[in-house]
């Protein structure tokens, strides 16, 4: 029963932040909105039993937060303009949420009851074969986010100027 | 225990609400964090179906998904420096004024 109370407060405050981050005008605290909701997710994993996975989410994320806030508060003075029109947002929300939870009709779990929980002993396994493309993309994305930031540097030296 | 199909109704909500937030808004931000709110329900509803079932090899698609999200937080550094160094907005129908500078 208190499984269930959690559940349905986590998912009014997920659903509740998601749409937050459309109807806030400022792109900061629509980031603000985001963490939060990333922060409710990781509380899911936490629900099924997953905690190894709840703070690899929640790790990985804050990286994006972060990111995300210095954009938020940067692009402030780029941003003043009406930007998301709500009743096209809610009118597609409902067709698209009735057109995914249509495929659940009918449709029966009852080979489940044999939960299992992520730990990292299972890490090695899983991505032995696809290790090398990962750090290939993590190399990739290392070159990038510094390329990102000489690009950054050399347009706030153009602007000094 | 909750059922399978509540944490599903749950993510197809939360991924109903990004693909939705990707086609209704016009600013840039907005949509990487539409994208960004469609993969954590993706990343919900894999977890909770390897919960279930087992023998799927999860790891793989979470760290395809995470790999995703990152890779956006630098896609958007990159495309602001744009947006500051020609003074336009993050309005996505004024970005096509980039391709004339």
């Amino acid at each position: 029963m208190i499984d269930l109370i959690v559940f349905t407060v986590l998912t009014i405050s997920v659903l509740v932040l998601s749409a937050l981050i459309f109807a806030l005008k400022d792109v900061l605290h629509a980031a603000i909105a985001l963490a939060s909701l990333f922060l409710f997710n990781s509380l899911f994993f936490l629900l099924i039993n997953q905690p190894l996975l709840a703070v690899v989410q929640l790790f990985i994320m804050v990286g994006g937060i972060a990111t995300f806030l210095f954009v938020g508060v940067g692009s402030a003075a780029y941003s003043k303009f009406w930007h998301t029109k709500k009743v096209v947002l809610v009118m597609l929300w409902a067709a698209l949420f009735v057109a995914l939870a249509s495929s659940l009709n009918g449709v029966s779990f009852t080979a489940e009851l044999t939960p299992t929980t992520f730990w990292s002993s299972n890490i090695a396994s899983s991505l032995q074969s696809s290790a090398a493309l990962f750090y290939v993309m993590a190399l990739a994305m290392f070159g990038v986010s510094l390329g990102a930031i000489i690009l950054l540097k050399k347009t706030k030296r153009n602007v000094k100027k | 225990m909750i059922p399978v199909e509540y944490f599903a109704v749950v993510s197809f909500a939360l991924f109903a609400i990004g693909l939705a937030g990707v086609a209704a808004t016009r600013h840039f931000v907005l949509m990487i964090f539409s994208i960004e709110v469609a993969l954590t329900a993706a990343t919900l509803i894999a977890t909770v179906f390897f919960y279930f079932n087992t023998d799927g090899n999860i790891m793989l698609l979470l760290f395809t998904i995470w790999t995703i999200a990152a890779s956006e937080a630098i896609a958007l550094v990159a495309f602001y420096r744009y947006i500051s160094k020609y003074e336009t907005n993050m309005d996505v129908a004024q970005l096509s004024k980039l391709r004339d500078k």
